[in-house]
């Protein structure tokens, strides 16, 4: 929908994460919100002591925009144009939102990939983005105590790519006992201190879907992320983890602290992403989120666990909304609009126990 | 040679009366014998003056046979004049009468106030109390926060709060002090009020700059508060009953057995003991809380009350033991309590067994200030003056949630006791002393030392839990848990020199140069810094001067805030050794003219840069844990500059002053990994270009008075969303926000009006003269203030929602009346 042009015009707006493994998804839409105070009027019926309304908002996704990827390597650059998929006829799991794609894409590590779109109305953006390398986890072993707790040995191999690039590891643990345990959020992943070779960084925030929830055929996984720095891994790294889930209720039953698992299935994912996605999600998570979130350093050392209470909690849902808790910036590397392009390569490895009766 | 002896002869009584003669003593109120902070004595020979220091003590030295002094204070008749022959050194005391007309015709005299053209000291404003009893206060409570943020230079932050952002500086920037002992939280109900009775203070003053070499520790300015000493001749005090709190102010002499038999006999004695002692509480809780026991009673379903409160105690001893030598000790406590109690029980019979349930729970927040202090004042000579002093001051936070359950049954009993406790707490003990002296007429050294022990707690968390209970087999079974979750004890050692000088040359030029040392050290990494503080004032008329000045500032601390506004888990932590201690460096010039004696003019323009500021970054948190801090926060610089005018009227029938600011103040966040904005300047939150504050009292009678604040300025900042745009993948709406701070509220103005009404007790008189004597001067004063008289919605805070822009305001028209008894 265009706009009236005595308006500041809107923005370009791009967002893609794309892997070696899947066809590209470019989404490509315009801003459609203006905050400014010369475009509100007042409305009188406000629940607010005063509200101002905003003079119009549109739907911002362009099915007319130009795309293409330029993938530069050991050969010469290759021009890849992207065309549009309409929603109609995009999956289900996607959206609602159609995008731009190609069938005719193959990402190596170390390439280097221009992301370059442009539109008659919104003028042009671009970004840069440089693949990871193949990362490469394998299960060493597996120990599993009578308290639903796994320590898991893990190797992973040396680490090519960019020394910028995020590592992410989640660990997922799915039990099946005489209760039928289910996953449960509390739990978490973290190495055991005898092991730690650099500080690693702990997030207990669910930044990526993908690491979210997964279904198998004992129950669902939630796990939690261990974050690395890509040095981190430069030679390579033999890591001890804890992927504990028997805190399903506090205090736990009698019989939850002594019943012994039949099964235990786990499910290790490790992805390598260029960090320019890392702080993307991070910021537009802390900008949803003001109490419970904040953007770490890569290199920061554990923090003490601990059962920490609801009362703080309560009581900052109340103060968060005094005092004014503004809008966070989000980290946006498109050059002329806004958004995010990232790359990202991943590996997955399974675990299967059964215990014998 | 006998030609030249015999001229030396005819010499010697030039020679002699050309000799220097200090004259020196205290200021002091004529009834109550308060001592007088920052009194004008001035000799109108030499045009040499100087102002009463913080024990009411003053000294000047003058060449000449001969001297006219006058010294004059506001609030008191300021037309006292002695003139005497300069015979050496001379003890000289000096009453000054209150004056109680303010219709009568005002002497004009050659007053020196801490920052006239006499003086060299500029960016500096003391605000009499009086003037700051006489503005209208939101809901009726008298504020002297609320007062120096009416001052130019000064502004507010959000409505309604104290927080002060002086010069461009945040609201952690100010050292505050009680009696020369730093406060740490001077908040009460989330910063609507300050833990100041103005009914307790008798002198404060506000640097903004140009800072004395005494002070260091923060960047911004330095709040001096001084505390009633008590009145040394009869008891006297105040009531006050107001919208929010009511308040009782006592003081007095404490005499001996000796003195008192004296007084008996007629004598005038006056007591060398006097007491202070001020106490103030808030009572919605005691109103509402019996109301809503009362209800949840009646409801068949347990007690429930709750309520919030918030009271301050000032209690002030003092002993002279001679000219020389003067003890005291001072005491403050305050605190903000919120509460909330559930009680419920119940006993039945059942199958002709008694059976009965108890369930209660408990939530109780505390935070506050206690502060100690012992002052020895010793004055060596007339030329040597000390003053030392051991104080203590304590901030603690302390919320505490508890519930217990216990259930009795035929078959079976239960019993459940859980609490939480969150505690944190900040100490300083600390150990000073200074000195001045007068070497010659034209010098001023003040010098001396300070110790601090700081100790910092930013957190600990306690969980406890104990259950008693039966399995299904009837086997008891019991559980216990008892965790402590804390960050630890931070140990800080802060130890200062200091020394400054005042030179005088000639009588239209006048130096100050200052150099502070100070050493912070904890967690084993010392700072140590060199705090240079330089400023001149050149005499271009009479009444008329130029200032500049220089000063150089340190700040070993910061406040971890989540909000805009003082919330009880607002956490001070030290330096460490990532995060350096914050600079700043401030240059200022000025003019300052006195007109007529009446009205003081200046006009200053100021430049300040600041090194090593923190600011969270975006989506940080430290609510009530300061775990991590060091990880949430960026490091960067900052600098402002305005201009400020001042135009103040201290005596006569109307008194005020009219203030205005303009001032920009910009931030830079550019480190590597640290970057705020993308490291591109932008606006401080508070950067409010234009601000304008009227504050004027009117004695109409000598029973009525009426008073009217205004006050205008350019909105707030805020961070909002200018666009919005989607995202596929994370499946949800962003905002777009183009930089930090980048809206601008609507301008904010309010109006305040006032009047107070003054009626004499039924009998008047001499209260030392007869029985029931301290009712003779008894007064009742009626209080009326309408806050925000026009009711304009200024803005609180603003955000977004949906499409709508949204505006929360919080203080409409508010009216108030206060009743005081005074005697």
């Amino acid at each position: 929908m265009p706009y009236n042009g005595n308006e500041e015009p809107p923005l370009l707006v791009v967002n893609a994460l794309l892997n070696e493994q899947e066809p590209p998804r470019v989404y490509i839409s315009r801003s459609f919100f203006f905050a400014d105070t010369a475009r509100y009027i007042r409305v009188p019926d406000s629940r607010y002591s005063s509200g101002y309304r905003n003079l119009g908002s549109h739907n911002g996704n362009l099915c007319d925009a130009s795309a293409c990827l330029i993938i530069t390597n050991h050969h010469s650059p290759f021009t890849n144009n992207l065309h549009y998929i309409p929603a109609s006829q995009a999956s289900a799991y996607a959206d609602e939102l159609g995008y731009y794609t190609t069938d005719d894409l193959h990402l190596s590590p170390h390439d280097t990939v221009t992301l370059r779109v442009s539109h008659p109305l919104y003028g042009s953006a671009s970004a840069t983005q440089v693949c990871p390398d193949t990362i490469r986890v394998s299960i060493q072993s597996v120990e599993i105590t009578n308290y639903a707790e796994a320590k898991i040995k893990l190797y992973i191999a040396p680490y090519h790519g960019n020394s910028d690039d995020v590592i992410f590891l989640s660990c997922g643990m799915c039990f099946d006992g005489s209760y039928s345990f289910k996953f449960d959020n509390r739990s978490y992943v973290r190495p055991l201190p005898t092991s730690l070779l650099s500080p690693y960084l702990y997030s207990y925030n669910n930044a990526f879907l993908e690491f979210n929830t997964y279904q198998s055929d004992y129950g669902y996984f939630a796990g939690q992320h261990l974050l690395l720095p890509a040095s981190a891994i430069r030679n390579g790294l033999t890591l001890d983890l804890i992927a504990d889930a028997h805190i399903i209720n506090f205090p736990p039953t009698i019989e939850e602290l002594h019943c012994a698992p039949k099964a235990v299935q786990l499910r290790l994912i490790a992805m390598a992403c260029t960090r320019d996605y890392y702080m993307y999600v991070q910021s537009v998570k802390a900008s949803k989120g003001y109490i419970d979130t904040y953007v770490p350093r890569l290199t920061s050392a554990p923090e003490v666990e601990g059962n920490s209470g609801d009362i703080i909690g309560q009581i900052a849902d109340v103060f968060s909304e005094l005092g004014g808790q503004e809008g966070t910036q989000i980290q946006c590397n498109i050059h002329g609009g806004i958004g995010h392009f990232c790359l990202s390569s991943t590996d997955t490895c399974y675990y299967e126990y059964t215990s014998t009766p | 040679m006998r030609k030249l002896f015999i001229s030396i002869f005819l010499l010697l009584p030039l020679l002699l009366s050309a000799q220097r003669a200090t004259i020196n003593g205290y200021v002091s109120d004529a009834e109550s014998g308060e001592r007088l902070i920052g009194a004008s004595v001035y000799d109108a020979l030499s045009s040499l003056g100087t102002v009463t220091n913080n024990a009411g003590y003053y000294t000047l030295t003058l060449s000449g046979d001969t001297c006219a002094l006058q010294v004059s204070y506001v609030g008191y008749q300021p037309s006292t004049v002695y003139a005497m022959r300069l015979q050496g050194d001379t003890l000289l005391n000096i009453r000054l009468k209150p004056t109680s007309a303010l219709l009568d015709e005002v002497e004009v005299v050659a007053h020196q106030s801490i920052s006239g053209p006499k003086s060299t000291q500029m960016s500096a404003i003391e605000v009499p109390v009086a003037q700051i009893k006489g503005i209208p206060a939101l809901a009726g409570e008298v504020d002297v926060l609320k007062a120096i943020q009416l001052l130019p230079g000064v502004q507010s932050g959000s409505e309604g709060a104290t927080g002060i952002y002086v010069r461009g500086g945040g609201p952690d920037e100010n050292l505050i002090l009680l009696d020369g002992v730093p406060l740490y939280s001077v908040s009460h109900a989330m910063g609507m009020f300050s833990v100041f009775n103005a009914d307790a203070v008798k002198n404060v003053t506000l640097y903004k700059g140009n800072f004395p070499a005494r002070y260091g520790s923060r960047l911004s300015s330095i709040i001096d508060v001084r505390q009633n000493d008590g009145n040394s001749d009869f008891w006297h005090g105040n009531l006050t009953i107001g919208l929010i709190a009511a308040k009782l102010n006592v003081g007095g002499p404490i005499f001996t057995a000796k003195q008192l038999q004296a007084r008996k006999q007629g004598d005038t004695i006056r007591a060398k003991t006097t007491f202070n002692i001020s106490v103030r509480r808030s009572y919605y809780d005691a109103l509402i809380s019996p109301i809503m026991a009362a209800v949840s009673a009646s409801q068949g379903e347990g007690t429930a009350f709750g309520g919030y409160y918030f009271y301050d105690l000032n209690a002030k001893v003092s002993h002279t033991f001679s000219e020389n030598d003067r003890l005291s000790a001072s005491f403050y406590m305050g605190d903000d309590v919120i509460y909330v109690n559930y009680n419920y029980k119940d006993k039945y019979t059942y199958q002709g067994v008694t059976e009965s349930e108890q369930y209660k729970t408990n939530l109780r927040t505390t935070s506050g200030n206690i502060v100690a202090a012992a002052n020895y004042e010793h004055r060596f000579n007339s030329r040597l003056f000390s003053n030392s002093q051991i104080s203590f001051t304590r901030y603690l936070n302390h919320l505490k949630q508890s519930l217990q359950e216990k259930q009795d049954y035929a078959d079976e009993s239960y019993s459940f006791d859980q609490s939480m406790l969150y505690s944190s707490f900040l100490m300083d003990l600390s150990a000073k002393t200074d000195f001045e002296f007068l070497p010659s007429p034209k010098h001023t050294l003040r010098f001396g030392t300070e110790y601090t022990y700081h100790q910092f707690r930013p957190a600990i968390n306690n969980f406890f839990i104990a259950e008693i209970g039966e399995d299904e087999k009837g086997n008891p079974t019991s559980m216990k848990q008892d965790t402590t979750y804390t960050e630890g004890t931070l140990h800080g050692h802060e130890a200062v020199l200091y020394v400054e000088e005042n030179y005088t040359p000639t009588s239209w030029l006048s130096l100050n140069a200052g150099l502070r040392g100070s050493l912070y050290s904890v967690n084993s990494k010392t700072y140590p810094s060199i705090e240079p503080r330089v400023g001149v004032r050149v005499l271009l008329y009479k009444d008329l001067a130029f200032k500049a000045s220089y000063s150089y500032m340190s700040q070993y601390v910061h406040l971890l805030s989540n909000s805009s506004i003082s919330l009880p888990t607002d956490l001070w932590v030290p330096v460490t050794k990532n995060i350096a201690p914050m600079r700043s460096m401030q240059a200022a010039g000025g003019l300052s003219y006195n007109i007529c004696n009446q009205v003081e003019l200046s006009v200053e323009g100021y430049y300040k840069q600041f090194k090593n500021l923190i600011e969270y970054k975006d989506g940080a948190s430290f609510f009530g844990t300061s775990q991590g801090w060091e990880d949430k926060v960026a490091i960067g610089d900052g600098w402002s500059y305005g201009v400020e005018l001042l135009l103040q009227r201290k005596f006569g029938a109307l008194t005020g002053w009219v203030g205005y600011t303009w001032n920009r103040s910009m931030r830079r966040f550019d480190r590597e990994g640290m970057q705020i904005n993308f490291g591109k300047p932008f606006r401080a939150k508070y950067d409010r270009e234009h601000d304008l504050s009227i504050t004027l009292k009117y004695q109409i009678t000598k029973k009525i008075d009426i008073c009217a604040t205004f006050v205008y300025g350019t909105g707030n900042r805020a961070t909002l969303a200018e666009q919005v745009y989607s995202d596929p993948e994370q499946g949800k709406e962003i905002d777009y926000i183009s930089e930090r701070n980048n809206y601008q509220m609507p301008n904010y103005h309010r109006l305040d009006l006032g009047a107070n009404f003054y009626l004499p007790h039924k009998k008047s008189g001499d209260p030392t003269k007869s029985k029931g004597g301290w009712l003779r001067t008894a007064q009742h004063i009626l209080s009326v203030n309408i806050y925000n008289a026009y009711c304009h919605k200024n803005p609180y805070l603003m955000f977004v929602s949906g499409n709508q822009l949204n505006q929360v305001s919080i203080f409409p028209i508010i009216p108030t009346l206060n009743y005081t008894f005074k005697f």
